[in-house]
């Protein structure tokens, strides 16, 4: 993907007569919204099979929504993201589906308090997690850590309205995808991407 | 014509790589190293 993206920032930088470090801002771009794109269209396609489309996005975005702001674990290449993104939330959204209905309303409140605090535990110990591809400035690491605390309660005030409002399966998916990303934040969730990642 | 494209294009690609790199990552599981010039 990224030899694809090198390739049409050399286009650019023929036309444009652009330099070294905007010829690197475009093959940086170009390969983030590939990567974006083929994200989407993979997610909706295994969301699809399953019959979670709805259940799955909310897992996925509810996790990209933390991610954005606290940082976290990464794959080594867009493949694997590919795959393992795509199945992760499709499979949260159908545990979701298929769970939602079953749970009480006093086991779904339950969850809803436990993951707010346990999210705020670990985003107040581990946020932001850098990655050496993305850099965070020292100074910016309250900035992101204050952000990250927002979205939990952000997070949790929707959730409480997907609950409340009658539709379980949203919320426990959304609480999934929000508790993965919680992980990918601490030394466990750095480890088991890196074996994902084929990494020893 | 085609030089048009190709700047209208890039400003467009230099807008969405400004936005990502505001955030603290990639939203998706692959993060693409961030250019020296935006971090």
């Amino acid at each position: 993907m990224e030899k694809w993206a090198q390739k049409i920032a050399f286009w650019f930088k023929d036309q444009l007569q652009l330099d070294e470090d905007q010829t690197e801002v475009v093959a940086y771009s170009v390969t983030s919204f590939f990567l974006l794109c083929a994200n989407l269209c993979f997610l909706f396609f295994v969301c699809r099979l399953l019959g979670v489309v709805g259940e799955g996005f909310t897992a996925a975005l509810t996790a990209a929504a933390l991610r954005s702001v606290t940082g976290g674990a990464h794959l080594s290449s867009p493949w694997r993201c590919l795959i393992f993104s795509s199945l992760l939330p499709a499979s949260f959204g159908y545990l979701g589906k298929q769970a939602g209905t079953l749970l009480s309303p006093g086991i779904m409140a339950a969850i809803l308090f436990s993951t707010l605090v346990w999210a705020l535990l670990i985003v107040a110990k581990y946020a932001p997690a850098e990655v050496k591809e993305r850099p965070i400035k020292p100074e910016k690491r309250g900035f992101y850590r204050k952000a990250g605390i927002i979205v939990t309660f952000a997070w949790a005030v929707l959730a409480g309205y997907f609950l409340f409002a009658g539709y379980p399966a949203h919320f426990l998916a959304g609480s999934c995808g929000f508790v993965w990303q919680t992980i990918t934040l601490t030394p466990l969730g750095f480890t088991i991407y890196s074996r994902l990642s084929g990494k020893k | 014509m085609k030089r048009l494209i190709a700047a209208v294009l890039f400003n467009l690609l230099s807008v969405f790589a400004l936005a990502t790199a505001v955030s603290a990552s990639f939203i998706s599981g692959y993060q693409p190293r961030l250019p020296k010039s935006l971090q």
